[in-house]
């Protein structure tokens, strides 16, 4: 390049700085400072930290010459990577490259690679995607790209979500139920409402075979049921709509003190007075994390 | 647990330590006489930014060394096969400490508490013995960094949403995080409080003897990006800025401050990334002894590791970097610290497949020597306390209340009474409050080719003859300021505060409390003067913005009026202008009215773009590179990012960006458009940009003038950013 050019072309770029803002002072800009050299040599280190750290920084920058070797993070061995990668994708134009590798992923049988390309959804949280997404779920190649699947339908995050993992928590596959549950957490309300559901469709996961489905259960309850601070509780008094019945019986007969736990802590969210004796039977229970949990939870009811 | 080769490096009692000491009973000589330290081990990981609260190492625990000495006892006081511990604090008379930490088999962070013996606390109140630590917080979110607050409560961050269920946390938009915000609780773990949402991370609290709370905070709006220390009351009000900004700072962020002397911390400095959360230590001052007397404008910096980094290049063997601090003598300059030698930073280690080894030190920073206390072979050994007796701090409340409402009321004295703008009285006549949010909402991941957050107009609230206002905005919600001038844009400025009386960063309120201000960034120190019969801190008479009742999502509006519009979706709103008013001459056809460039890259791809208004969705391809946005959106934001490329080869014509995003008065588009006044009336022969034309009257077409309305939407969306999204044209919703 001749001088007179890069003269035009500094003269140009302050110029613009200038319009932009860009001159004020501090010390960190975001999305400053990033290349298309300092992701790859990210990339080479193998560092999960510089890798996720130099696509941040490359937020708004072109970065041309990075396209290939982020797309390859598709399929890096670390699930943070794979985040990331599908986040910096998604905001270029290589997010329809992704998204068509997501279509042929998910209809083939390798499910480490539909795995991984869900993963890279995750990060991108196209709501675009949800249709595919919630597709796989319904056959999944197997337990952990159903899990993720379910992760991508949470962090997309759209009220839309909720019918796929009504499903998804009657699945055959515990993590896939217990991710669905999780997933619920995730989810907006529509527009005007205050809770995405009232948890009716996922009282059964409460007797559930598997003690990390029900502990994920009665989270979700304690969740959905959560006063905000100065207003009443979402979820009304109904203690069969509400859940707080089959949460009572939880924290009172339930095997594991895991679940026990978290049910004492859902009524306490709730805040329903009619969990007042089975939290205080609780304080007399024989693990000593639920009768810790249990006096907090004692502590917030109405 | 997991067994490890022990390798303790055991302070030794020889001439280089004999400073460093002051008492002499035995085996608690060291660190001042210092009974018991306790730590936590893990092992060696990639934690993330400094912002990053959930990435603990495995095979965490906590340990207590009795005495700190080679004859101490170590003890494990959590026994966890493979938890993970984020932080902890001893409480005021060191029996006890909590921590937060992910117990084995569990996948959030929780609050627990543990006797420095080992035992059992909450059991020991119920009458009973046990060993281990008792979880006082269970759930579905996380709580992070608990400290002893004054009156039996924990201060601690959560990822909880103030406002319930209906939306998750804040999700930052490009860390991508659920946000941490402030919280307290009883001890045992009832009666929690959350604080007011704020637009990103707060992490690392510490408090101090005054009974005020200092964290850092990520400062997150628009270009600025770094963690700044903040204070805060234990009820979480009056939330205040403390050290980092103003130009202060000697790096980009600072975390893990602790109490050092009066008026003084010491705390981390460092890159915000890639440096493992570690740098140098920093003794700050924060402008006084008194909190009377402490500012941002009157704080200063002092580097006691100069040889350390401050960015994240690599740090050089010998010098290493620091993980956190703690002041054992101020005057002697000696400090407990975790410290890892070498080149700690992420990529030259990765590219090693090394991880650094923290381990304990005593740091004396007048000689610059350390001496090691412990360091095990292949595990972390960070954030040591001293197991000492403290004095409780008083119990501190909010001293400003909005009588007669849950909303917050915000509110200025006077706007004119700034250390950071110059203003003439009359200068601003309304107070713009927008209240910012982000992707939970259902945004794409991006707003718009600017940085900003989305965001949506709560209202504008009149300034009264004394330079005073006050509104009422919705509580929890973080909200931005912008003093704006007669024209309606955020008001044009000279000094140090930048280019618009733009608060440069989100504040927010609990409910009822009023948040006032003698003035925009005025003196902190100085007395403030209140006008006789004046009724600043009383929520009567305040605009009212909060919006009692409606949900967040709620607080949208397709009417575009001023009197109704929140957010300016581009295609919605603006975008009908452009159609009615512009399109007719910029069609995107090359000519006088559409100009080109293009830029070539050293991949020899180039981008080249004629000005064009139409709403016309674009996929501008450049190689792989990609916008999709109206070509509207594309022509007045500009290439602005694609100039930061550092790969570009040439330019043909002019790239511009027509949009100086959070700056109308800046934006070539309104000079262009020149709005007329707008406060307190219409006036079409006082235009914004005095003896400039007014476009397109100046071409012939006085016809196709903007309306007031028109040129107010066009502002509104140069000075809150430029987004093409906001929450009326979300795919989400």
């Amino acid at each position: 390049m001749s001088r007179t050019m890069k003269k035009k072309l500094y003269a140009a770029t302050f110029s613009l700085l200038g319009l932009s803002g860009l001159l004020c002072p501090g010390l960190a800009s975001a999305g400053v400072d990033g290349s298309t050299g300092k992701i790859n040599a990210a990339i080479s280190s193998g560092s999960v930290d510089a890798i996720i750290a130099e696509l941040e920084r490359a937020e708004n920058i072109p970065t041309r010459g990075a396209f290939d070797s982020v797309l390859k993070l598709v399929d890096h061995s670390n699930d943070r990577v794979r985040e990331a990668a599908g986040w910096w994708l998604g905001r270029r134009g290589v997010r329809n490259s992704v998204i068509q590798l997501a279509e042929q992923r998910l209809n083939a049988e390798d499910p480490i690679a539909a795995r991984n390309v869900l993963d890279a959804l995750r990060g991108m949280r196209d709501i675009e995607t949800l249709d595919l997404v919630s597709a796989y779920v319904a056959h999944p190649l197997d337990e952990a790209s159903g899990m993720a699947a379910l992760r991508t339908v949470g962090a997309i995050g759209s009220p839309r979500g909720l019918a796929v993992l009504k499903t998804a928590v009657a699945s055959s596959l515990v993590g896939v139920r217990a991710q669905s549950l999780r997933a619920v957490r995730e989810l907006r309300a529509p527009v005007g409402q205050r809770v995405i559901t009232d948890g009716s469709a996922f009282l059964g996961a409460l007797k559930d075979a598997d003690e990390t489905v029900r502990r994920e259960a009665a989270l979700t309850l304690g969740f959905l049921g959560q006063r905000v601070q100065g207003a009443q509780a979402v979820l009304n008094a109904d203690p069969v709509s509400s859940g707080v019945n089959a949460l009572i019986d939880a924290v009172q007969n339930d095997a594991s003190p895991k679940v026990r736990k978290a049910a004492a802590w859902a009524l306490g969210e709730i805040g329903s007075a009619l969990g007042r004796d089975a939290l205080q039977k609780a304080l007399s229970d024989a693990d000593s994390q639920v009768r810790s949990v249990a006096k907090a939870a004692s502590g917030r009811l109405n | 647990m997991m067994k490890k080769t022990f390798r303790t490096v055991w302070l030794v009692s020889g001439a280089a330590l004999a400073g460093l000491v002051g008492c002499s009973d035995g085996g608690s000589q060291v660190l001042g006489g210092v009974p018991s330290i306790a730590y936590i081990s893990q092992d060696a990981l990639e934690p993330g930014n400094v912002f990053d609260y959930r990435n603990g190492g495995r095979h965490g625990n906590i340990f207590s060394l009795t005495p700190p000495t080679a004859s101490g006892v170590k003890k494990n006081l959590t026994g966890w096969a493979d938890g993970s511990v984020n932080s902890m604090d001893v409480s005021f008379d060191a029996r006890e400490i909590v921590f937060s930490g992910r117990a084995p088999g569990d996948s959030n962070f929780h609050v627990y508490r543990v006797n420095v013996d080992g035992s059992n606390p909450c059991d020991a109140a119920a009458g009973k013995v046990s060993q281990g630590a008792c979880q006082i917080t269970d759930g579905a979110s996380d709580e992070v960094y608990p400290i002893y607050l004054p009156g039996g409560r924990i201060f601690y961050m959560t990822n909880k949403n103030v406002e319930g269920p209906e939306v998750p946390q804040f999700r930052d938009e490009y860390e991508r995080a659920q946000t941490a915000q402030a919280a307290h609780m009883n001890l045992d773990g009832s009666d929690q409080v959350l604080g007011p949402r704020n637009v990103s991370h707060r992490v690392s609290p510490t408090l101090l003897p005054d009974g005020r709370i200092l964290t850092t905070e990520w400062r997150h709006l628009g270009m600025n990006n770094e963690g700044d220390l903040i204070g805060m009351n234990q009820d979480l009000t009056g939330v205040r800025e403390a050290f980092g900004r103003e130009g202060k700072a000697i790096t980009n962020s600072h975390l893990r401050a602790t109490y050092a002397g009066p008026g003084q911390v010491v705390a981390i400095g460092t890159s915000r990334d890639r440096t493992y959360q570690s740098g140098k230590i920093v003794l700050i001052n924060l402008g006084g002894e008194s909190q009377a007397d402490q500012s941002e404008e009157r704080s200063s910096v002092q580097d006691l590791t100069p040889d350390v980094p401050g960015d994240r290049s690599p740090s050089f063997t010998g010098v290493g970097r620091y993980y956190d601090v703690h002041t054992v003598d101020l005057a002697k300059q000696t400090f407990l610290t975790s410290w890892s030698d070498g080149a700690v930073e992420t990529e030259v280690l990765g590219a090693a497949k090394a991880s650094p080894d923290f381990g304990i030190y005593l740091y004396d920073a007048k000689n610059k020597t350390r001496s090691p206390i412990v360091n095990e072979v292949g595990t972390w050994e960070i954030s040591p306390l001293q197991i000492v007796p403290r004095t409780e701090p008083p119990t501190l409340k909010n001293v400003f209340v909005a009588e007669g409402t849950q909303s917050t009321l915000i509110s200025a004295i006077n706007v004119n009474d700034s250390t950071m703008f110059k203003l003439t009285p009359g200068q601003a006549v309304k107070v713009r409050l927008t209240e910012g949010f982000s992707s939970e909402e259902g945004t794409p991941n991006k707003f718009g080719l600017t940085d900003f957050d989305g965001m949506a107009l709560l209202g504008e609230a009149d300034v009264q003859a004394d330079g005073s206002f006050k509104a009422l905005v919705p509580p929890n919600v973080p909200v931005r300021q912008q003093l704006i001038d007669k024209y309606g844009m955020a008001v044009s400025t000279s000094g140090r505060g930048g280019n618009t009386a733009s608060e440069p960063l989100w504040m927010q309120g609990r409910p009822g409390e009023a948040r006032v201000c003698g003035g925009c960034h005025e003196s902190r120190t100085k007395s403030i003067a209140i006008a006789p019969g004046s009724s600043a801190l009383q929520a009567v008479g305040a605009a009212a913005f909060d919006f009692v009742g409606v949900t967040r999502q709620g607080r949208a509006s397709m009417d575009f009026s001023p009197a109704k519009v929140k957010g300016v979706p581009w295609n919605k709103a603006l975008q009908p202008i452009f159609d009615a008013k512009c399109v007719t001459c910029h069609d995107g056809t090359a000519g006088p009215a559409n100009p080109s460039y293009s830029i070539t890259f050293a991949d020899m791809s180039t981008f080249a773009w004629t000005f064009d208004l139409t709403g016309r969705m674009v996929e501008v391809k450049a190689e792989k590179e990609t916008y999709s946005y109206s070509a509207s959106h594309i022509t007045l934001i500009g290439p602005e990012m694609m100039l930061r490329e550092k790969n570009i080869l040439a330019q043909v014509g002019t790239p511009k960006s027509y949009v100086a995003p959070g700056a109308a008065h800046a934006s070539t588009v309104i000079e262009r458009i020149n709005p007329m006044r707008r406060y307190p009336a219409i006036d079409t022969n006082d235009r914004a940009f005095a003896g400039k034309p007014v476009h397109p009257a100046d071409v012939g077409r006085p016809d196709l003038e903007l309306t007031p309305d028109e040129y107010y939407l066009m502002i509104l969306m140069a000075d809150n950013g430029g987004q093409f999204y906001s929450r009326e044209n979300s795919a989400g919703y």
